[in-house]
């Protein structure tokens, strides 16, 4: 509704009306989850935009100025979503050594979106120390590019250099730029409502079951593979096809993970702009590969400890990114002894050894995970039904897959009706989809909780 | 000479704003067939019939209890235990996710209907759900009303006329412009699920079997604490009039049958104190006297959590008890109906 009205008025009023609009939107679109956390992305705002501006004024001093930033937004970041885990973790020390044994009741709300806006918001005042980009003037330009309501909540995390100058011109109507928004927001809509939330139920039961034996907890981690994808993607198609119809262009955040061949081309393919940031402003700040093997290895570990951290505060996420920078270390040294794997099989391993690291994104209890990993009970016929179905559901991904890879999109591309027939032809099939074939019950986006 | 620029720049503007307009056509086009076609879709679908099994299973028990409710329900009683336990016939008739409005189709089409209608009646319900002007707690399914409903006494009209709220009133709207999102009936299959389950060789029913016997309330893992924020809507008196109790209290007066209102209690706090709201107390206060002066029992369970009977580690989630607890819930109930039936024969 509120995209509607917003669209409605936008294309009438100039330049710096569209971005106040945009502004007044966003924050109303915060304040509606939750008014509170509206103050909270507002004292970001102001942190980052004084902070960007005074590296720029005072750059004897920047560097003050660049530490006072991150200490105010990671500090933001670490008490909203890590405090709770900490004192929860030195807790079970103390109880473990016998030192004393207390009862954790720090209960702290997380504001939705926070691990987005934090970095997107970090990345550009990093952006200007760097002289990648300059400070903005315009308060509106800089509040509305920390909180432009379609990627707030969950991205993708732009970068100043790509959102910031689309601010900074007039946006005018462009007929076609909203038909292909409308269908990338059907698409979205798809994906989440009927891939994920359908699969989604399967991976909610399985995982709800107390002993559901190895065969069903491995078809629900690859249910769970196949709705984290849609979910999330779904959410971005979502965001980027509403910023779409506000002439914004955001920037892709999935490339058809599925085809990967490595897990190091998983990572350049799946959260796209996550992996670039955690790449530019960790991995290669700490050294990335330039000082030799063993500090590589390092390098990549503290990066993807962090990227599982940064999803949450939980041992589980930490395993998940250890093993993930595990699996490209095991890459990297076995193309030292020159093993080369034919690109079709190495896209299929990945994808399995991808989707059973998913097993400790989802699930929180290690011993669970312990005592039905290789329990060969339960009913095994039900397994594979469950199986085949996600399979099914799976389809149109890896239909949308192949379509990219053997640039059959180009023919329909050639001129402006050809395009706008495929867009009805897409949008039509995925409005009838939904309607016919959603779940019951549709869940919140999981991205939403990071 | 000085004439051609002019042509050029006519011809340079003319392009852009026939192709723009050009271009609005067809996205004015693309939307009208993205919006209208799915409305021609699904506009013959048959309502179900009324499903005479359930009159027919409920007059060959010859029930003394009938039991109607929500998986809160089929948390705490266990039909066939407590006719061990009481020597008498229970029959439960729980739905998951229903609320009054479907426990008046059940009263009224399935209980009212069969010749000996059973002397006692129990309704479980949580917080406020009682006076709730709803059907479901959960999804929607309105294949169930259709086979609840008698197509000679309208019940479908009844529970639609009850007060709708916006969000509501909206989706009949959508729902009567596209008639295939029309929510399915829980009981259905979904399209793809059937397919995996022919290609295994299972028919739909083998199937969900498998499914109910899997992942049964009996295999569900234990969760973290949650304390449930008990749910208000509103005091007695403004909601009483709307709601589906003074026919439920009027369909067991028709048929004779003792009517008890049982409210069940949420999770307690993690003191161990009733999880109770002000508001909450002074409803159920208003709903006691009122269930009183129509002479209708009531049994706030809320007591036995004061009295430490029931206690947290009882329960599941906010509302439902963890399935090991179901029997001994029952023999507590069984406990309390033999007691109430003595104390009822001492005052006769």
């Amino acid at each position: 509704m509120l995209l509607i009205a917003v669209f409605t008025g936008y294309w009438f009023v100039t330049r710096r009306l569209q971005n106040l609009l945009l502004l007044v939107a966003s924050y109303l679109f915060y304040s509606f989850i939750d008014p509170k956390m509206a103050i909270l992305l507002g004292a970001y705002t102001a942190v980052n935009y004084i902070a960007a501006r005074r590296i720029e004024s005072d750059r004897n001093n920047s560097r003050k100025y660049l530490w006072i930033a991150i200490t105010a937004s990671l500090g933001a970041l670490a008490f909203f979503k890590y405090a709770g885990f900490f004192v929860e973790s030195i807790s079970d020390v103390l109880d473990t050594i016998g030192i004393a044994n207390f009862e954790s009741t720090l209960k702290i709300i997380l504001p939705v979106g926070i691990s987005f806006y934090t970095f997107q918001s970090l990345g550009y005042v990093i952006d200007v120390y760097t002289n990648r980009t300059f400070a903005r003037r315009s308060l509106i330009d800089t509040a509305l590019f920390i909180s432009f309501f379609p990627q707030l909540v969950a991205g993708p995390i732009e970068r100043a250099s790509v959102l910031l100058p689309q601010f900074e011109r007039r946006r005018s109507f462009d007929a076609n730029l909203t038909a292909s928004g409308i269908s990338l927001i059907a698409w979205g809509f798809f994906k989440k409502l009927v891939i994920a939330d359908n699969v989604g139920m399967i991976v909610d039961n399985v995982f709800s079951t107390n002993q559901p034996g190895a065969p069903m907890l491995w078809v629900g981690v690859f249910a769970f593979g196949v709705q984290i994808l849609a979910d999330f993607s779904g959410y971005t198609d979502i965001a980027r096809g509403s910023a779409r119809l506000l002439g914004i262009e955001l920037s892709l955040n999935f490339r058809h993970p599925w085809l990967a061949a490595s897990p190091a081309d998983f990572w350049r393919r799946w959260h796209i702009t996550l992996s670039t940031w955690l790449r530019d402003y960790v991995y290669i700040p700490l050294g990335g590969n330039r000082k030799g093997r063993y500090n590589l290895a390092i390098n990549l570990i503290v990066t993807f400890v962090l990227g599982g951290l940064w999803h949450g505060a939980a041992w589980n996420f930490v395993l998940w990114g250890l093993l993930n920078a595990a699996l490209i270390l095991t890459c990297r040294a076995a193309s030292l002894f020159r093993v080369k794997v034919h690109t079709l099989p190495a896209t299929l391993i990945t994808f399995i050894v991808i989707s059973a690291n998913w097993l400790l994104f989802r699930e929180g209890d290690l011993s669970y995970i312990g005592d039905n990993i290789a329990d060969s009970s339960g009913d095994f016929k039900l397994a594979l039904v469950f199986g085949i179905t996600v399979l099914i559901y799976s389809l149109p991904i890896w239909i949308h897959a192949v379509i990219d890879l053997t640039r059959v999109a180009d023919i329909w591309e050639r001129n402006d009706v050809s395009r706008m027939v495929t867009l009805t032809a897409l949008t039509l099939t995925s409005f009838i989809a939904i309607l016919a074939l959603r779940a019951d019950t549709s869940t919140e986006f999981i991205y939403f909780r990071f | 000479m000085q004439q051609q620029p002019d042509v050029t720049e006519q011809t340079t503007q003319a392009n852009p704003s026939t192709k723009r307009r050009s271009s609005v056509m067809m996205l004015v086009g693309f939307i009208l067939v993205v919006l209208i076609v799915p409305a021609t879709f699904g506009r013959m679908q048959i309502a179900e019939q009324f499903d005479q099994s359930a009159v027919d299973d409920l007059q060959e028990s010859a029930a003394d209890f009938v039991f109607i409710g929500n998986s809160l329900l089929n948390t705490r009683i266990d039909p066939d235990y407590l006719s061990e336990l009481t020597d008498k016939t229970a029959v439960s008739l729980a739905i998951e996710g229903t609320a009054p409005g479907v426990w008046l189709l059940q009263l009224q089409n399935i209980v009212a209907a069969i010749n000996n209608p059973p002397p006692e009646i129990f309704i479980f319900f949580h917080d406020d759900l009682i006076t709730r002007q709803i059907n479901f707690t959960g999804p929607k399914d309105p294949a169930l009303i259709d086979r609840l409903s008698r197509s000679d006494t309208s019940q479908y009209a009844l529970l639609s006329s009850k007060k709708q709220s916006v969000a509501d009133r909206i989706e009949n709207a959508f729902v009567s412009i596209y008639p295939m999102a029309k929510p399915k009936s829980n009981e259905q299959l979904q399209p793809i699920s059937s397919i995996a389950a022919e290609l295994i060789g299972y028919s739909d029913k083998e199937f969900a079997y498998a499914v109910d016997s899997t992942f049964t309330f009996a295999n569900i893992r234990d969760q973290a604490a949650i304390i449930q924020s008990p749910k208000f809507h509103g005091d007695f008196d403004e909601t009483i009039d709307e709601s589906f109790l003074p026919e439920l209290i009027q369909s067991a007066n028709e048929i004779k049958a003792n009517l008890t209102i049982v409210r069940v209690a949420a999770r307690p706090t993690n003191d161990g104190l009733p999880n109770e709201p002000d508001s909450l107390a002074r409803y159920t206060n208003d709903l006691s006297a009122y269930l009183h002066a129509n002479d209708v029992h009531y049994i706030d369970m809320i007591g036995h959590i004061e009295s430490g009977d029931i206690d947290a580690t009882m329960y599941y989630d906010g509302y439902h008890l963890k399935n090991r607890f179901r029997q001994s819930y029952t023999e507590f109930f069984a406990k309390w109906m033999l007691t109430s039936a003595e104390a009822k024969g001492t005052a006769q």
